[in-house]
């Protein structure tokens, strides 16, 4: 019985051991995020209850963020800097993963105006048209927007002129959402935007979660 | 040698249109009895926006050649029915617009106004501009001067270079 003692004690040493080792051997690799900046997997957020319209005034919810992937950005029409430049930005990404048309397929690029007052989906197809053909307008009631800005941890606020009493300007986000096939925010990228910068770091986070089993 | 006067030809034509861009300064008779340069403008171009957009924005290089800052107090233009000294400012991720009643040049100085920073915010366009149209704004100082400084309608341009 003593002698069986410091054996068991051994035994069970080395297997602990053995144990550790192979866990941390036959850990899946692909667990661990990879350092891509603004990549938020795996945390990320499923969007819920969306119901916007689009430019061509037909609803925009959650179904038409399935099965792509989207670049979301957050302005409005009376915005004369960040807005244009952000979306002169975009369609520099756009022309610039064209490039690589088959890893990118399935882009869509949508700008959604937090002026619902001023941005009629008339007004909002004349500005996004503008910059590209394909970028859609999407806009919807106060409380449908903030549902969405909420989700996403997007901040807007409307603030007085004091130039001009008749007008006002919006305080936003001005970072450029991914939201990934499965309608989850995935990615963030932060401002000031560079066309190469995105499109370098979307073509990575894509490539990278391609392999993960949730996108097979 | 014929091929030598042919270059220095060539390269004259080419400087041409350069030297309508580097300075925008034109002085035009205005109303007020002071009408000569008295900051530098160069790279004055205001951006072409969205056919339904009535706000615009105007950047260019204001440089103060003088040994005393300079200070603008206002700036108009007839095509609009007001113009701004706005600054676009990011902090935290949340990007602002920030009125300024005065812009101020200090001796010796340049201040740039550029996308993504201080720009004239172009109110209440009352004519359709696109690019390859001008307009006139009158920069209005401290010290009751005026400068005349006219603007092309420019697209912005989407930025292709891959060697970020």
């Amino acid at each position: 019985m003593k002698r069986t003692t410091p054996f068991v004690l051994v035994l069970s040493i080395v297997a602990l051991a053995l144990g550790l080792g192979l866990n941390y051997l036959l850990k899946p690799t692909a667990k661990k995020p990879p350092q891509i900046e603004g990549l938020l997997w795996p945390q990320s957020k499923t969007l819920t209850d969306i119901a916007l319209i689009d430019n061509q005034e037909t609803p925009f919810t959650v179904d038409n963020l399935k099965g792509k992937w989207s670049l979301l950005f957050f302005g409005y029409t009376h915005c004369p800097d960040v807005c244009p430049t952000t979306l002169t930005v975009l369609k520099g990404v756009k022309q610039r993963l064209a490039e690589q048309a088959q890893e990118t397929a399935n882009t869509q690029y949508v700008f959604i105006s937090v002026d619902r007052e001023r941005d009629t989906p008339e007004v909002l197809t004349n500005y996004v048209k503008y910059f590209d053909p394909e970028f859609i307008g999407v806009t919807g009631s106060q409380a449908q927007i903030e549902k969405l800005t909420r989700q996403l941890g997007v901040v807007y606020m409307r603030i007085a002129d004091p130039n001009n009493k008749d007008s006002y300007l919006v305080d936003h986000s001005a970072s450029i959402m991914l939201i990934d096939p499965l309608g989850r925010m995935i990615a963030l990228f932060s401002a000031p935007h560079a066309v190469e910068t995105i499109a370098k770091r979307y073509l990575t986070m894509r490539q990278f979660l391609n392999q993960q089993t949730e996108y097979r | 040698m014929i091929k030598k006067i042919v270059f220095i030809i060539f390269l004259s034509v080419l400087l041409i249109p350069m030297s309508g861009f580097t300075e925008e300064t034109v002085d035009i008779p205005v109303k007020q009895e002071e009408t000569s340069a008295i900051v530098k403008v160069s790279d004055a171009w205001i951006a072409e926006a969205p056919p339904t957009a009535t706000v615009l924005a105007g950047y260019m290089q204001l440089e103060n050649t003088s040994d005393q800052e300079i200070i603008i107090s206002g700036v108009q233009s007839q095509d609009f029915k007001a113009v701004e000294i706005h600054e676009t400012v990011l902090k935290a991720d949340k990007v602002s617009m920030v009125a300024h009643e005065t812009l101020s040049i200090p001796a010796g100085e340049t201040v740039s106004l550029q996308p993504g920073g201080l720009h004239f915010m172009l109110m209440g366009a009352k004519r359709p501009l696109k690019a390859g149209d001008t307009t006139e704004i009158i920069l209005e100082f401290q010290d009751s001067a005026t400068q005349s400084v006219k603007i092309e309608v420019k697209k912005r341009a989407v930025e292709q270079d891959h060697q970020h």
